[in-house]
């Protein structure tokens, strides 16, 4: 994700790539400032880009040790509760980069040949209840995947009622500059370059 | 000896069943343990690198895997990473467990995980270590505590090790120690030995098949462990067991073979190896 904001950061205006299926020569020359771009950010990454953490929990732990003063994450909301239990520094605040913020929704799939499919809609059709969606929110951070508008008043109040704290943006101001999951070819020829450029190197 | 223990076996309850028959029921059971899991995973592995994925539509099988191998630069760099901690992990594990074994005759135990995380803690730029030097005034700050984990030598995941095998060598050396060696050595100081003498001629042969059985098996385990290096070590480059499992968690199921073919690559350096350790032991014998 982070390499992908990059990315998208590169091109400048995020419509050349946002949308569009995978396309070679929009990549290759954009890639080729990408990487560079990577390149010279090193000196300022953890360990001097020398090597790179290997997931997003370790990231965090690094955050919370004070090796690394920044990261990117898509639970832009559970940095509240990390700050509250006094993992996170109380000073952590959530900032939107300058490009806009990779956004996505958490998606539920059953399998075709599921062996109890209606077990499965029951389970997806509980998770999407705005009861479930709240105390995700409230809970755990996590942002509702349902459209709050269009729940009766009682309950958005108790959705509009949850305040995550100082160290998290309001929702609308996180979502003011969305930027949608760059196409299946982009997201692994990123993936594949990166390794190959960058952490190979 | 065996001749006694068949007797009494006969004695207290008569089989009419011949020898090598109940031998051969008597072992079936850690047998059959050995071969279905070990023996069917290896089977499974060499199937699926040759490209045998009957849940994907029918394709030949092929060799490509392998060939891909050395053209992959994340194998090819996790050979020698691999092969150095491997080797320097044993050695040190064999060198400080004989050197344990003399000494103290006693030592623990620890699980790997449980070892890896303590050497996070431990050793990592804002580990214990480092926190205490940096009180005492010693560092600055976390970034000049010199990088011991996801170091570029491997420095964190060969600590782990060394560790963990360490007293599992130890233990082995005791148990070569207790048959009778003291008798040995205080002949040999009878007739005059000086303490290098009594090591190098009594010590020393009498230790050396336990050494080599037990490094051995701590080459065979740092080879083919995964949770340490994943652990402490860098995603490039890595030791061959993370490398076989990034290409096992690609989502793309084409990657499969190529995972399976470093897997094999893996029991096949640890088969060498336990080969070498066969002819190297029915050397010492003689």
């Amino acid at each position: 994700m982070v390499v992908r904001t990059f990315l998208y950061d590169t091109a400048g205006d995020p419509s050349a790539l946002a949308g569009s299926s995978f396309d070679d020569a929009t990549f290759t020359p954009l890639a080729d400032r990408l990487w560079a771009r990577l390149d010279a950010l090193e000196p300022a990454l953890w360990r001097g880009g020398e090597t790179y953490p290997t997931s997003q929990d370790a990231v965090e732990q690094l955050y919370a040790t004070g090796e690394i003063a920044a990261y990117l994450t898509y639970g832009p909301g559970t940095v509240a509760a990390r700050v509250t239990d006094g993992a996170f520094p109380a000073t952590t605040r959530t900032a939107v980069p300058s490009v806009g913020n990779i956004a996505n929704t958490s998606y539920l799939a059953i399998p075709a040949d599921a062996a109890d499919q209606a077990a499965a809609l029951v389970l997806a059709n509980l998770l999407q209840d705005p009861q479930t969606q709240l105390r995700f929110y409230a809970d755990g951070g996590i942002y509702p995947v349902i459209d709050t508008d269009r729940l009766p008043a009682q309950m958005r109040a108790e959705f509009d009622a949850v305040a995550l704290g100082p160290s998290v943006l309001p929702l609308d101001e996180l979502t003011a500059r969305v930027l949608p999951e760059l196409d299946n070819g982009y997201a692994t020829a990123v993936e594949d370059g990166w390794t190959a450029e960058v952490l190979q190197r | 000896m065996s001749e006694l223990a068949v007797a009494q076996g006969t004695a207290t309850r008569p089989s009419r069943l011949p020898r090598g028959l109940r031998i051969a029921l008597l072992l079936a059971p850690a047998l059959t343990v050995v071969v279905v899991l070990f023996g069917g995973g290896l089977v499974q592995a060499v199937a699926q690198s040759v490209g045998y994925q009957p849940y994907l539509p029918a394709r030949d099988l092929s060799l490509d895997a392998y060939r891909a191998l050395w053209a992959d630069p994340a194998v090819r760099a996790s050979v020698g990473i691999t092969l150095r901690v491997a080797m320097v992990s044993t050695v040190a594990a064999a060198v400080l467990g004989v050197a344990a074994a003399l000494l103290v005759r006693s030592l623990g135990r620890a699980r790997p995980a449980f070892a890896a995380l303590a050497m996070i803690l431990l050793l990592s730029q804002s580990g214990a270590l480092s926190r205490v030097a940096a009180t005492f005034g010693w560092i600055e700050g976390p970034v000049d505590f010199p990088a011991l984990t996801q170091d570029a030598f491997g420095w964190g995941v060969i600590a782990s090790y060394v560790w963990k095998e360490a007293p599992f060598v130890a233990v082995v050396v005791l148990a070569a120690l207790s048959s009778g060696v003291a008798e040995l050595e205080d002949a040999a100081r009878a007739l005059g030995a000086t303490a290098w003498q009594r090591l190098r001629h009594v010590l020393a042969p009498v230790l050396a098949p336990a050494v080599a059985a037990a490094s051995v098996l701590v080459f065979a385990f740092t080879l083919g462990s995964y949770e340490v290096p994943f652990l402490l070590g860098r995603p490039f480059p890595a030791t061959l067991p993370v490398v076989a499992y990034q290409q096992f968690r690609d989502p793309d199921l084409a990657a499969r073979p190529l995972a399976m073919a470093i897997a094999v690559l893996t029991a096949l350096l640890v088969g060498a190896c336990a080969v070498a350790y066969l002819a190297l032991s029915e050397r010492l014998r003689r």
